[in-house]
């Protein structure tokens, strides 16, 4: 696409806004759906719905609430005069508003720009809010993470279905949580044959760039690491169980060793799998 | 006449200010996007509520129950 006067006029009154939108829509840890890197083409798709949308509610809003001289058809009339070549000639309507109303346009589409924002805050805040999002797929953030790590994944209809069969009782649901333990298994050789269990809250999580469906990283705190219990042998090769010891459960079958440091960063790409809890 | 006409036109501005604030208000409600909530950063931060709460987290490993009463006294 040339840059023409009609693809600048364009630009502003459907990109912009439509852009602008989604950058107050897409806030907190959903910002991450949000990505400069992500290339212009695709930001320009992504942004000429809402631009639309923004577009034809700020002009019934502006018309019902200020009253406007101009009509749909001039609009298209103006539009039209100013993204052709100019072969066809130009209306007196076009030479007038570019004359006397340019002024006029930019004020305007300063105030678009600004309801763009609110409504990208109001309509994300309304979903969170009214926890839509967690109701129905169609308004889910696309950061699954998300919703992993804050335990609001048990929440979601079908994990609370899930649980109530596993569990027999609705453990999940209005589940206040306030913290995610992570049990972490991860492979530290290229063969994969050789794991290490680390343990620990998890504080912060990356996403990939170019795939926000991807863990990059998690940052947990107060990490340890599992530690199988060696064995001891008698004379004749069999384990010797402590007497003392009760009934075996997953906790006490391994040591259970501090790493030390504040902030522990594990590579998602080594993770084999992860338990949360 | 006048300056009852100010004073009804101060009002409605403040009403109207009064309302979008309790809208903005009534709407950020329950929105945060935090992994981990402040109350828990805090019980981490002191060594002993660390070991109590990991302690908890062992007893719901092992026996799949939460005990509510202490993870409330611990959080």
């Amino acid at each position: 696409m040339s840059l023409t006067l009609g693809f600048i006029a364009f630009f502003i009154s459907i990109i912009i806004p439509g852009i602008i939108f989604r950058r107050f829509f897409f806030y907190g840890e959903f910002s991450k759906q949000f990505n400069t890197k992500d290339p212009v083409l695709h930001s320009i798709f992504f942004s000429i719905v809402p631009g639309i949308v923004i577009q034809i509610v700020s002009f019934i809003i502006y018309n019902l609430s200020l009253d406007f001289n101009s009509s749909l058809l001039d609009i298209f009339v103006i539009f039209r005069d100013v993204t052709s070549d100019g072969s066809n000639g130009t209306n007196k309507l076009t030479e007038d508003f570019i004359n006397n109303n340019l002024i006029t346009f930019l004020i305007y589409s300063l105030v678009v720009f600004v309801f763009s924002a609110f409504l990208g805050w109001a309509s994300s805040r309304t979903i969170r809010n009214r926890q839509w999002d967690k109701k129905y797929k169609l308004f889910r953030f696309k950061n699954q993470w998300y919703y992993i790590f804050s335990g609001e994944v048990l929440n979601l209809k079908k994990f609370e279905e899930a649980h109530n069969i596993s569990f027999k009782s609705n453990k999940s649901s209005d589940q206040d949580i306030f913290i995610t333990y992570a049990d972490i298994l991860v492979s530290v050789s290229e063969q994969n044959d050789r794991k290490e269990l680390y343990t620990g809250y998890v504080v912060d999580y990356d996403l990939k760039s170019d795939d926000i469906s991807q863990l990059d990283k998690i940052y947990l705190i107060d990490t340890h690491r599992y530690k199988k219990k060696e064995k001891i042998l008698d004379e004749s090769g069999l384990e010797v169980k402590d007497k003392n010891q009760e009934v075996e459960t997953p906790t006490k079958s391994r040591n259970r060793l501090r790493v030390p440091g504040d902030i522990f960063v594990l590579n998602a790409k080594n993770i084999v799998n992860l338990n949360l809890t | 006449m006048e300056n009852n006409k100010n004073l009804l036109d101060t009002l409605g501005i403040l009403s109207i200010v009064a309302i979008l604030y309790h809208f903005f208000k009534s709407l950020n409600q329950n929105t945060e996007t935090n992994v981990i909530s402040d109350d828990a950063i805090k019980a981490i931060k002191d060594p002993t509520t660390a070991n109590l709460l990991r302690e908890e987290v062992d007893h719901y490993h092992d026996t799949g129950e939460w005990n509510e009463k202490k993870l409330e006294s611990i959080l």
